[in-house]
């Protein structure tokens, strides 16, 4: 990170490519460097248009800076500018060592907590740093905390990617011709990245935060006669009734929501309406063996995770306590939904 | 063990010896029965039970038979008190005292625990002596009673109760291949860890103290176990609140019959919400637990370590709750009664065939 002067000139460029980037400045803050507006009383303002927006798959490592591999689309200057970005900024400012940090503590977990954690979904340490490469892992790892969904490619969004996440903060606003965040902010500017819940947000991006919704971790279970495999996992659209497939002689709960401390009668409506033509399946006492299982196993990872020292216990018990907290949430079921015939997604 | 025989009682093939539990009673023989019983004539009331020197003694002993009081001063030194009885109990509860404020004042607001009731007598050993005999001690005809060589055994919630005959004695018998166990009582976990000073995975969870708002009304849960479970909870309700009584929130071998239990009640009382509150009180559980827990993540005492097993344990209990028996409801008085009538009301609660 580099003097204020050095952070407003480069911002100066942005503008010159198209971008805008008003009223904030890069510092230190509770959830480590974030943006900040350089007055409260004003708004910020930050938007990056389609334009420069760079597909993830049109990035590399380039002694060990990340950069635009082919710049030909972007205006002249722009694949120089990222870089720079990236090194004083993003991957070179804290990026590679928070990833590199937080994925070296994974891998050195217990044994039995990985075979936990690998057990409901939530963690394969094969899959997702084996080592073969280590820079190239990390820079991968980077790259999905910090990309976005936009026009059906996944992209990096360069200023705006800085900003740091909180559940309770708007989403970025996609309406226009490129991403943007605007408005008053009395202390840290921050955007709600996407939809998840306590533990997925710690493994999926490294920090703890108290999600407001609650999906179920992956796992078997004997529902009466019918063997039910309830796949884990958040980021769809919550208010929504889960996908359901049979699969032989399975029924595959998909991404069922457990708990919403904003809606906790739609948890349980939204389970009902999705197995509304399952014979085998009471939605209701489903509902509650997914709970006691989901219980079960993070209760399991906490005794496993009792006298882990260092950060990475203590960030996975917050974790696992953040995901209990949120799995709470609900209560009741929304009748007037239920008798409805088309399926609508109304919460409340 | 020859003089505790002269007196009337039995000891029948046991031993004491350190085991997964701390020191209990096994069998000498494995294949052979053990016979453990202590008539009612040797019962002692924990109230006639004092300190003298820093040993347990009989205050009056002129109840019991002639040289039972100095047996019974050297059985406690020996065995039970002097053992390690005042040594553990003394740890657990200096623990529980140093906790850090913001932990202790969580407890004492859930009612888990509460200094000025646990250590209110004359001198800190005085309170130690009455926490120790609250966890050897049987309750008969409401009065806890002092259960000679019968209280060293220790407690498994998987074990059968205490059995007590109809002569009033207390004793344990039978074939045991390894430790002998009993179940001392129905609790869950946190309340056995904060009665008893030891952690077990209970199949029963009550609900903690708390407060909540349901639907515009105040609700009371006055939580706790220590009651046979198959019961629905007792409600009350005015028009400012309502108080329930130690509800029921999970049964590991029996998991519907919370709920079953919550919503008899309800019927009862012609509310139709049960359903939505019985899931509020789970929530309000949930909650008050995880904060603890944070509360507890970063504190190294022994003590610490030992509430937060509790509590994860006590999540675990809660757990256990899915679906209820719509059909037992309608006929869940008749049940009750015959269930209660088979176990007798001077016994101790145990969990009944559902």
């Amino acid at each position: 990170m580099g003097s204020a002067a050095d952070w407003h000139a480069f911002l100066d460029e942005f503008r010159a490519f198209g971008g805008r980037a008003e009223n904030v400045m890069q510092r230190k803050g509770a959830f480590g460097l974030g943006l900040f507006p350089i007055d409260p009383a004003k708004p910020v303002d930050l938007f990056v248009p389609d334009e420069l927006l760079v597909p993830i798959d049109n990035l590399e490592l380039q002694d060990e800076t990340l950069v635009i591999k082919d710049d030909s689309s972007f205006p002249d200057g722009y694949g120089d500018w990222f870089r720079r970005y990236q090194i004083n900024y993003s991957w070179g400012a804290e990026g590679r060592q928070n990833i590199l940090a937080f994925e070296e503590g994974l891998k050195g977990l217990p044994a039995p907590v990985q075979q936990l954690m690998k057990g409901v979904g939530l963690y394969n340490a094969d899959n997702r740093f084996p080592g073969e490469d280590v820079e190239k892992e990390l820079m991968q790892r980077f790259i999905q905390t910090r990309c976005i969904n936009r026009k059906d490619r996944r992209v990096i969004m360069p200023i705006i990617d800085l900003l740091n996440h909180a559940p309770a903060a708007k989403a970025y606003d996609m309406s226009g011709n490129g991403i943007g965040v605007a408005g008053l902010h009395d202390g840290e500017v921050l955007v709600k990245y996407s939809v998840s819940d306590p533990i997925r947000r710690l493994i999926g991006y490294g920090f703890n935060a108290p999600e407001t919704l609650g999906f179920s971790l992956s796992f078997r279970l004997q529902h009466r006669d019918q063997m039910v495999v309830v796949q884990g996992g958040g980021g769809r659209q919550p208010m929504k009734p889960c996908g359901i497939e049979i699969k032989d002689d399975r029924v595959v709960i998909k991404q069922p929501l457990l708990a919403s401390s904003t809606s906790p009668k739609m948890p349980r409506t939204l389970l009902i309406k999705a197995c509304r033509n399952l014979e085998s399946i009471d939605a209701s006492e489903l509902f509650e063996q997914i709970h006691q299982r989901n219980t079960q196993a993070l209760v399991q990872m906490l005794r496993e995770l009792q006298n882990l020292e260092g950060d990475i216990g203590h960030l996975l018990r917050t974790g696992c306590l953040d995901q209990l907290a949120a799995l709470s949430h609900h209560f009741g079921q929304r009748d007037d939904l239920l008798s409805e015939k088309p399926a609508t997604s109304t919460a409340t | 063990m020859e003089e505790f025989r002269s007196y009337g009682g039995r000891a029948e093939n046991v031993v004491q010896r350190d085991g997964p539990f701390g020191r209990g009673l096994f069998p000498i023989d494995p294949s052979q029965p053990i016979d453990l019983m202590v008539p009612r004539s040797l019962l002692v009331p924990a109230e006639n039970v004092e300190l003298q020197n820093g040993a347990a003694v009989i205050k009056d002993d002129s109840a019991f038979p002639n040289g039972y009081a100095d047996w019974f001063r050297r059985y406690q030194d020996s065995l039970s008190w002097g053992a390690e009885g005042e040594l553990s109990v003394t740890r657990f509860e200096t623990g529980l005292r140093n906790l850090p404020n913001n932990v202790g004042e969580l407890l004492s607001q859930l009612n888990l625990y509460q200094p000025e009731h646990r250590l209110a007598g004359k001198t800190f050993q005085h309170s130690m002596l009455r926490r120790f005999l609250k966890s050897r001690c049987l309750s008969r005809r409401g009065k806890l009673v002092v259960m000679p060589m019968v209280e060293l055994v220790n407690h498994s919630p998987k074990a059968t109760n205490w059995e007590i005959r109809p002569d009033g004695s207390v004793g344990v018998s039978g074939h045991h291949d390894g430790e002998v166990l009993v179940k001392y009582s129905n609790a869950d976990p946190l309340r056995r860890l904060l009665g008893f000073g030891f952690n077990v995975q209970e199949p029963l969870g009550f609900s903690l103290s708390l407060n909540i708002r349901h639907r515009g009304q105040l609700v009371e849960v006055k939580g706790g176990g220590g009651r046979h479970w198959f019961q629905p909870p007792v409600i009350e309700e005015d028009n400012k609140r309502l108080v329930i009584e130690q509800p029921l929130l999970g049964c590991q071998d029996h998991p519907r019959m919370p709920l079953t239990l919550f919503l008899s009640a309800f019927q009862s009382a012609n509310r139709s919400d049960g359903q939505e509150l019985f899931e509020r009180i789970h929530q309000a559980n949930t909650l008050a637990l995880v904060e603890l827990l944070r509360r507890l993540d970063a504190v190294p005492d022994e003590i610490a370590s030992l509430l937060r097993l509790g509590c994860m344990n006590q999540l675990s209990s809660l757990s256990h709750h899915i679906g209820h028996r719509a059909e037992l409801l309608s006929r869940l008085g008749d049940e009750i009664t015959r269930v209660n009538s088979s176990i007798g009301p001077d016994e101790p609660w145990d969990n009944p065939p559902v």
